[in-house]
This record gives structure tokens, C-alpha cells and sequence, in this order.
């Protein structure tokens, strides 16, 4: 079993139209056992950028801090937000540094720019980044997550919808998941705001 | 004047060190660095003398003072830029690069054993703020400004520019307005050889990114076009 | 010979004096003016600052006032190429400082981390010490609301209210009349801010009157001054930097206590 599966985990972020949205699983496992059924993988960067991370569990907190460090330097030295754009290849360049002992992550970024145009981006553990208009998915239910994805998305959808689709992916893609799962939360960022519910999922 | 200049352990900065005149000014939509080129003899090659650089797409630096420093600025600057360009996949903005090589030249008048840079740059640049013009003096303090000169006839080209300068200029007119201010104090002839002209604005010709304003040098035929309205 | 003791920084004088040092705080006392003021329930920072021309683009930059951290915001005196460095260093300690500890960093540390380093170029091989002054306005959940002032030599200490720069002296005598405090004397070494009486009008109140008897102009106008306010925001500190507008607007509003110093 690779280390990526470890913990478990499902995440996915969704374009919609002025608006996007990112959601993740709850469950922190060890292989088979679950741990804990509130464990946040989907972490604020600003108000209008979030960032998901799938992977170890030990690395996606210390990445998390290490990413928090890095744009407060960044908002103070500059006085200005850092862009979801921007911010991704900081997020690249970071996990590349550490090219031959890498982070066990997979980070997906989503995003309004300053024009409130979406922006959602994934990368790979080197950094790799994999740019789409649609949608990106990530973690142990990723096949999954691209079969919901394919499926449900479709281009232009407001607010309301795209939470109705981004839930609906998630939750049935859990499902045939043995190591994600156990409850979900949803955040979806709209240039008035980010409206953040929590899912019940199946619990076992 | 003097009260920008703060005399720095081993020696004074200004005075005969600054021997070139520059001025700058910046438009609504680019800015403008122009420059005179002094040689010291007729036999000197002039294309081969290099005041204007490019730091990197969006910036551009010149300098007035001891040109191997400049040099050695340069190259840091354009690596500075570069590795700003590594993390973040974009240029840095001007005050970041300002800021970055002030803390350069203020590290050289505070540390053993090394004499401070004998250079006063101006940086012009564009980025999300729009237009950007600084000067970085080598005392490590920088000064954002609208329009300036610096070198030997600093004193009457500011009361120039603060009498021609407006906001609202577009881009052709703060090149006038620069040549225009470098003619004040010029000595004797000023042709399209003895000048450089840098801009900050958006292509004319630009190819797919649209209007991504870059630095650019003017090519002598460029110049003479400028000066043959002037004149 | 006659230098032969004050081009150093790490030689004592016979006297056992560090010229250098001198030196950078004689700096200080011409520097554009600072003034802190804390008050209940926040702290008001001022600056004044020294260079203006027209061809300035002044709108861009605050040349004196820096946010350190989301818990920090300090003034500056003396010479901006130092406190770029000094500014830098405080926000790479404070941020390190999150990073491992998962909390903002207290206050008094990282005040007490900046005067090391400024110590440091008193005692070691530099060729010179930081020329600069700080006033540090801060606000951490033990001690609550904190007003630090640092000299070139790596002092500090807290204050009520204070200045640095230039005519620091006549702003203190000012400061010391009319700042209300406490009566009764605070026990304890930690104490810092319970004993203000003033509110966050009062702070901005004085703050005005003691700028307009310190700048030597005319008028006061947002040209010449930098504002900022440290004050807390359903139980998180907030830092707020003035507009050039909004120093207009509390020039204003202030107006009774600026005029009268223009008649004297």
C-alpha cells in the first residue's frame, strides 16, 4: 500500500459560473481503522482562495503552516492578496524543493482571481500542475471522483447548483470508498462571500 | 535635496560621482527614462557603452555613478527578478525589486570591510499598480516619484519637470517632456547617438499576450524621429 | 587621532562611551516625528514625515508606518534603509514564530528579538549600528494592548504614551500633561495597560494636539502624516492604516485642538 493511501482522503474542486467551489472528506484513518471523523484537510489561504490536501495526514498540517508562513510574508512584503494563480506556483515551487524526499500530498487549489473569474488547479507531490476549466479531483477516491465528476458537471452552473453537484460527487464517490468518507465539508466562494456547509455522509 | 542623502561611513555618495544626467517621467499608461551618454573622446565606440538595461520584461534600470558597481548590480537585480519568476511564475512588482535591491546596497554600508555602492539607480517598471518609477540611492533608501532626475543637473531639471510634469500625460508626451528636460542642461549637440532612450509601455506591435506593457531601449532611428519634433 | 574612538562601533572611548552609537540616536532626534499613544481599548500611532516634493508619488509607499505582524504595527524614526532590514527580519522572527508555535508571537518577544539584533551591531564587527528608532504597537492575549519604544542601542521599554524623532522632548512634556491615567499605582511587573483611563477619541485627541505643537508647519495635512490604529475586533487585533482621506477627515474632527497652536 503507498503511503498516499495511508489516511485516506477525497478532494475536489469544481468551476462554476462567478463562483467555484472545493470540498473534502472528513475521515483521518490509519490503513483500515479510522481515527477521527473531523479532520480538516480544505484550509483558508484568503478570503477568496482555499487550498485542499489529500495525502499523509502529518504532511498536510505541516504543509498547511508552511503555506500560511509563506503568504503572510508574502501579504506583508507586497500589501496586497496573493492571487489563486500566483499562490499556485508558490504551492509548485514548494513541493519541488523538496523534489527527492517529497511532501506525501496531492494539492488541489480553488479560487476567485481579482476579476472573480474561478480558478481551480491540482498538482501531482513534486508539483507538478495540472491547470483544468472544469473540474479537479484528488486523494484514495480520486477514480471515483472523476467518474461522479464526468457525469454530473456541467459548464455555467450558479452557486446553489454547483454546491448541489460538487456535494453529490463527493458523497457517491465516498461511498465505493473504503478510506474516505464519514461526513464532508463543502465551501463554495462567490465574489460575495464563501458559504461553507458540512455533509452527513454514510458513517461506516 | 540633501535631506535625502545621508552620509554613509566611508565616503559621500554624492558630488563628483555623478557625472551623467537622467531624467525620468512617467505617463498614464508607461514611463520614460532618457539619458545622456557621456564619453570621454570622439574614438570611443557609443553603441558599445551601456547606461540602460533591462532588468527583466517589465523593468528597466539606469544608473549614475561608478559604472563597474552598476554592473554588479545588474547582474544581481536580473537574478533577483529571475528568482522571484521561479516561485511565483510572474515578474516581480518594481517596489519588490526596489525593495530587494535596496536591502542589497544597505547591507554594503553596514557590514566589515566592504566600501558601499557608488551608484544611484532608477528603476521604471510596469505591474499591477501601473507605471512605476524609483530611485534607489546607495544608502539603501528608495523614493517613489512621478518624475525625477538625477546626476549633475539634477537641481534645475526638477524645477523643470515640477513646472511640465503632469498626471495625465500619455506616453509620446512624457517622451518630449523627458528629452525636453535632458535638453535643458545638454552640452552641445544632441543627436540620437549621445542619448538613450528607455520606455515602459505597451508594445505597438504586440504578438498574443495584448497589452503586457515591457522595457524596451528606442533604436537611434527612433530617437532621431523624437528629436526631429522637438527641434 | 581626535576619531581615533567614534568611527568604530565595538571600541569604548576612555570615557567608556560608544560614539556610534551616540551618533545614530543624535540622528534620531532629526528624524520625521513618531508619537504612540495607548489608550483602553486600542493604540494610535502617528507619523510625520519629512520629505515631500510634488514630482513625489507619494500615494504608493507608507514610508513610515509598517505592519509587522497581525498583532504588531510599528512606527519609524531615523534612517528607512535600516528599518527596511530591522522591518524584514521582525516579520520573518514573528511569522517562524507561528509557524512553530501555532500562535501570533507575544508582543514583548518580538520587540525583545529586534533590539538583539540592533545590539548586536553595537558589540560585533559592523561598521555602524542601526540608525533607526522604533515605536512597536501591539496586542497579544496575556498582556494585552502594549507600546514599545526601541533606541539604536537595543534599549526598550513600555510606555502610555510617547514620541520619537524630532522634538521629542516637547512632545513627551505634552504627553505627560495630558495623558489621563489610573490614579492608583498598578502592582505587578505585568500590568501594561489597565491603568489608561483614555478612550480611542481621547488617543486620537491627543495624538493631533501633540503633532500640531511638534511639525513645525502651517498646517497639518495628510501630505505630512501617516496614521494608524491597533485596536481589537471581535476579540482579534486589528490593524488599520489610514487613507491620506481619512487623516483628512480626523484632522477634522480634531480641528479644536490643532488650532490653537497656530495662534500661539
Amino acid at each position: 500500500m503507498s503511503i498516499m493511501q495511508y489516511n485516506g482522503s477525497a478532494i475536489v474542486a469544481m468551476a462554476g459560473k462567478g463562483c467555484v467551489a472545493i470540498a473534502a472528506d472528513k475521515r483521518l484513518g490509519q490503513r483500515a481503522l479510522t481515527v477521527d471523523t473531523e479532520f480538516q484537510k480544505v484550509f483558508p489561504i484568503t478570503d477568496r482562495t482555499y487550498i485542499g490536501l489529500p495525502g499523509l495526514a502529518t504532511d498536510v498540517k505541516t504543509l498547511y503552516d508552511r503555506f500560511r508562513m509563506r503568504v503572510n510574508l508574502y501579504k506583508h512584503n507586497e500589501e496586497r492578496t496573493i492571487e489563486p494563480k500566483t499562490f499556485s506556483h508558490l504551492v509548485s515551487h514548494m513541493l519541488y524543493e523538496r523534489r527527492f524526499g517529497p511532501y506525501f500530498v496531492e494539492p488541489v487549489v480553488a479560487g476567485l482571481d481579482k476579476n472573480d473569474e474561478p480558478y481551480i488547479c491540482g498538482m501531482d507531490l513534486i508539483g507538478c500542475i495540472n491547470f483544468a476549466k472544469d473540474f479537479i479531483v484528488g486523494g484514495t477516491a480520486s477514480d471515483n471522483l472523476y467518474g461522479m465528476c464526468e457525469s454530473l458537471w456541467e459548464p455555467e452552473l450558479g452557486p446553489e447548483d454547483l454546491f448541489e453537484t460538487i456535494s453529490q460527487a463527493l458523497l457517491n464517490a465516498v461511498d465505493r470508498d473504503a478510506l474516505s468518507g464519514w461526513g464532508a465539508v463543502v465551501h463554495i466562494i462567490t465574489p460575495e462571500g464563501v458559504i461553507t456547509r458540512d455533509l452527513k455522509g454514510r458513517m461506516d | 535635496m540633501d535631506r535625502y542623502s545621508f552620509s554613509l561611513t566611508t565616503f559621500a555618495p554624492n558630488g563628483k560621482l555623478l557625472q551623467i544626467e537622467h531624467a525620468l517621467a512617467a505617463a498614464a499608461n508607461g514611463v520614460v527614462i532618457a539619458t545622456e551618454k557621456k564619453t570621454g573622446s570622439s574614438l570611443i565606440e557609443v553603441s558599445s557603452l551601456q547606461h540602460m538595461v533591462k532588468v527583466c520584461d517589465s523593468i528597466g534600470m539606469v544608473y549614475s555613478g561608478m559604472g563597474p558597481d552598476f554592473r554588479v548590480l545588474v547582474n544581481s537585480a536580473r537574478k533577483m527578478a529571475q528568482k522571484y519568476r521561479r516561485i511565483y511564475m510572474e515578474d516581480p512588482p518594481v517596489r519588490i525589486l526596489v525593495k530587494e535591491l535596496a536591502s542589497l546596497m544597505q547591507e554594503y554600508t553596514q557590514s566589515g570591510g566592504v566600501r558601499p555602492f557608488g551608484v544611484s539607480l532608477l528603476l521604471a517598471g510596469f505591474d499591477d499598480r501601473g507605471a512605476n518609477l524609483y530611485q534607489v540611492d546607495p544608502s539603501g533608501s528608495y523614493f517613489p516619484w512621478k518624475a525625477t532626475s538625477i546626476g549633475k543637473n539634477m537641481v534645475n531639471a526638477k524645477t523643470f519637470l515640477e513646472k511640465r510634469f503632469n498626471g495625465e500625460m500619455e506616453l509620446e508626451d512624457a517622451v518630449h517632456t523627458a528629452i525636453l528636460t535632458l535638453k535643458e542642461g545638454f552640452e552641445g549637440q544632441m543627436t540620437e547617438q549621445s542619448i538613450d532612450v528607455g520606455i515602459i509601455g505597451t508594445l505597438p506591435n504586440a504578438q498574443d499576450g495584448g497589452p503586457t506593457p515591457v522595457f524596451q531601449c528606442l533604436s537611434p532611428a527612433d530617437i532621431r524621429d523624437y528629436l526631429s519634433n522637438i527641434a | 587621532m581626535a576619531r581615533r574612538y567614534d568611527s568604530r562601533t565595538t571600541i569604548f572611548s576612555p570615557e567608556g562611551r560608544l560614539y556610534q552609537v551616540e551618533y545614530a540616536m543624535e540622528a534620531i532626534s532629526h528624524a520625521g516625528t513618531v508619537i504612540g499613544v495607548l489608550s483602553k481599548d486600542g493604540i494610535v500611532l502617528a507619523a510625520e514625515r519629512q520629505a515631500t516634493s510634488n514630482l513625489l508619488e507619494q500615494s504608493v509607499d507608507n514610508e513610515k508606518i509598517y505592519e509587522m505582524n497581525e498583532n504588531v504595527v510599528a512606527g519609524v524614526a531615523g534612517h528607512a534603509a535600516d528599518a527596511n532590514i530591522l522591518i524584514n527580519q521582525s516579520r520573518i522572527v514573528a511569522q517562524r514564530y507561528l509557524l512553530k508555535y501555532d500562535s501570533p508571537i507575544p508582543v514583548e518577544q518580538l520587540v525583545r528579538n529586534l533590539c538583539d539584533l540592533k545590539q548586536g551591531y553595537t558589540q560585533h564587527g559592523g561598521l555602524r549600528p542601526f540608525g533607526v528608532a522604533f515605536l512597536c504597537a501591539g496586542w497579544d492575549s496575556a498582556l494585552g494592548f502594549q507600546l514599545y519604544q526601541s533606541d539604536p542601542a537595543g534599549n526598550y521599554s513600555s510606555w502610555k504614551a510617547t514620541c520619537i524623532g524630532e522634538n521629542n522632548n516637547n512632545a513627551q512634556s505634552i504627553l505627560k500633561q495630558e495623558y489621563k491615567d489610573d490614579d492608583k499605582e498598578e502592582s505587578g511587573p505585568n500590568v501594561k495597560s489597565v491603568g489608561s483611563q483614555m478612550t480611542m477619541d481621547d488617543a486620537l485627541k491627543l495624538t493631533c494636539q501633540v503633532l500640531s505643537k511638534t511639525i513645525d508647519t502651517a498646517k497639518l495635512s495628510s501630505e505630512k502624516l501617516e496614521f494608524a490604529t491597533l485596536t481589537l475586533k471581535s476579540g482579534k487585533p486589528c490593524i488599520h492604516v489610514y487613507t491620506s482621506s481619512e487623516i483628512d477627515e480626523v484632522l477634522k474632527t480634531y480641528e479644536s485642538v490643532i488650532k490653537p497652536a497656530d495662534n500661539q
